[in-house]
């Protein structure tokens, strides 16, 4: 057997099919016959759980009656009105069940002192729910050299971390450009939590009080989607008594947010990041931006 | 297993050797061309059939709005936006309760949400007919929250010094909410140089009586909204 020719070699490999169990032939002829029957099934299937059930809706799945891609919901804070008072802060807690703590919120106040040596105070005593009452600054009053509440909350990046990073797909963007959670399908990894350069996220802890009923989960800020998608306004920019928050639709160019955006000076948060934000500051003061 | 390969090839090359002697080499050569020009197009076809069996499929199962939000969503994955309740109704309360629209109207406090100092109306007991239940009115700490002077605070914002403006006094004593008014207590210029108690005199019933909604106090309750002038202590 040694000395064959090396021409019989090649042969050794088309004679190996022969061997299967199922021939090429019985093959070809069971996909021309499986195939189509698989899509026709299919096909039927598909029409007859479409005749069974509801159909699902095209313009948006998130919530009925609500066309998301209508709108582009636009925020205003203004830092030059705001008076720190945490009614804002207590509405979202109680709109949204909202853990009461501090660590744990959907938005707060800080108060943003600079002081004459330039350094910058940052403080928030339980996210600013009770006010800055009871919260002294640590300087005298004569070292303030600008001293400004700022209400943070998430800032609806455009180009976002947090859906960025998210490993199976439970923050994502709605169409009209506020970013939710789904909570049925976040395993809180906590990846979004730690990507977020404006610190708007937070696990929901275990105890009574969850947003959506479910502790363990990532939440932030839905510019109150359950509120907003019924065409009401957010609870924090219902409750505000000095107007510093203003939310709207910016493809009404007629509405609020769009009026001061054309007309007036805004900055963000965090610009150099790039993350686009959908919430804009009027009259930040540029040391405390 | 080296040796069963080993085996195979052997079994291989003897049936080709086989095949070599019944057809002779050119005609074996000329199968093996065959099967394998034969064999590429039909790999092909059942590839192309495979994948648009599974495209096919996936698109029937996927819903209408694959990619638009990701992988699919369930109405029971957004049910926290559909079923959650607003609280902050933002309701008229104006309406019915016209005494306090008729306080606020023009005030700096006629812009706000009652639920801004009142609780959320969702607490509201229901349809308003018969006899209808005042929602937990607000409280002291209800004021300084907004007025309390603050670094910080807008320097045009309406605020007090809450150690300096009679300290230790109710906000409510001389504001109401509503209107934002005071009442400014009365000053007093007494005619004592060396007071005692203000209760010694001021008593209901006494040598000077005060008004019936004040309650007997003690002097600094009283003194907190009274300053007493030249002549007292």
């Amino acid at each position: 057997m040694t000395d064959q020719p090396d021409v019989l070699a090649p042969l050794a490999q088309p004679a190996a099919p022969a061997q299967s169990p199922i021939s090429r032939r019985t093959l070809l002829k069971a996909a021309a016959v499986g195939v189509p029957c698989l899509i026709g099934g299919g096909a039927i299937f598909e029409a007859l759980s479409a005749l069974t059930s509801t159909p699902v809706p095209t313009v948006d799945p998130i919530v009925a009656n609500y066309d998301a891609a209508a709108h582009r919901w636009g925020f205003v804070v203004d830092a030059v009105a705001c008076i720190g008072c945490g009614k804002c802060v207590v509405a979202c807690k109680t709109e949204n069940g909202v853990p009461l703590d501090e660590e744990h919120t959907r938005t707060w106040i800080e108060r943003r002192t600079v002081t004459t040596a330039g350094a910058v105070i940052v403080q928030s005593p339980e996210a600013g729910s009770y006010g800055f009452e009871e919260a002294a600054l640590p300087i005298a009053a004569a070292d303030v050299a600008a001293s400004q509440f700022v209400a943070r909350l998430c800032m609806q990046c455009e180009l976002s971390p947090c859906t960025t990073v998210c490993p199976v797909g439970a923050t994502f963007r709605a169409a009209d450009g506020v970013i939710l959670v789904d909570e049925t399908r976040c395993i809180g990894c906590g990846y979004c939590v730690v990507a977020c350069p404006y610190g708007a996220r937070y696990l929901v802890p275990a105890g009574a009080r969850t947003p959506t009923g479910v502790a363990g989960v990532a939440d932030k800020c839905t510019f109150c989607y359950h509120r907003v998608t019924r065409g009401q306004q957010p609870a924090c920019v219902e409750v505000c008594p000095v107007q510093a928050r203003k939310f709207g639709d910016l493809n009404d160019p007629a509405s609020e947010v769009s009026v001061i955006l054309r007309d007036r000076a805004t900055r963000v948060l965090r610009p150099e990041l790039g993350t686009k934000p959908r919430v804009h500051y009027l009259g930040l003061e540029d040391r405390l931006a | 297993m080296a040796a069963r390969r080993r085996s195979r090839l052997g079994t291989r090359r003897r049936a080709a050797s086989r095949a070599l002697r019944r057809f002779g080499r050119r005609a074996v050569a000329r199968t093996r061309a065959n099967i394998v020009r034969l064999r590429r197009p039909a790999l092909v076809v059942v590839g192309v059939i495979a994948l648009a069996t599974i495209l096919g499929v996936g698109a029937f199962a996927a819903s209408g709005f694959y990619g638009q939000y990701g992988a699919p969503r369930t109405p029971v994955s957004v049910r926290s936006w559909q079923l959650r309740p607003a609280s902050y109704l933002a309701s008229d309360c104006r309406g019915c309760h016209s005494d306090a629209a008729a306080a606020t109207t023009g005030q700096p406090h006629a812009r706000l949400l009652c639920e801004t100092c009142h609780v959320p109306s969702v607490a509201h007991p229901g349809p308003v007919t018969g006899v209808v239940q005042m929602l937990p009115a607000t409280d002291e700490s209800d004021c300084v929250v907004c007025h309390a002077a603050l670094p910080g605070r807008p320097v045009d914002f309406s605020q007090v010094a809450v150690d300096v403006h009679y300290a230790g006094a109710e906000c409510l004593a001389c504001h109401d909410p509503h209107t934002s008014t005071a009442v400014k207590p009365r000053e007093v210029i007494h005619p004592l140089a060396h007071l005692p108690p203000c209760a010694t005199c001021h008593t209901p019933l006494g040598l000077k009586a005060y008004p019936a909604n004040h309650e007997p106090a003690p002097d600094e309750v009283c003194l907190a909204c009274h300053r007493v002038g030249a002549g007292g202590s």
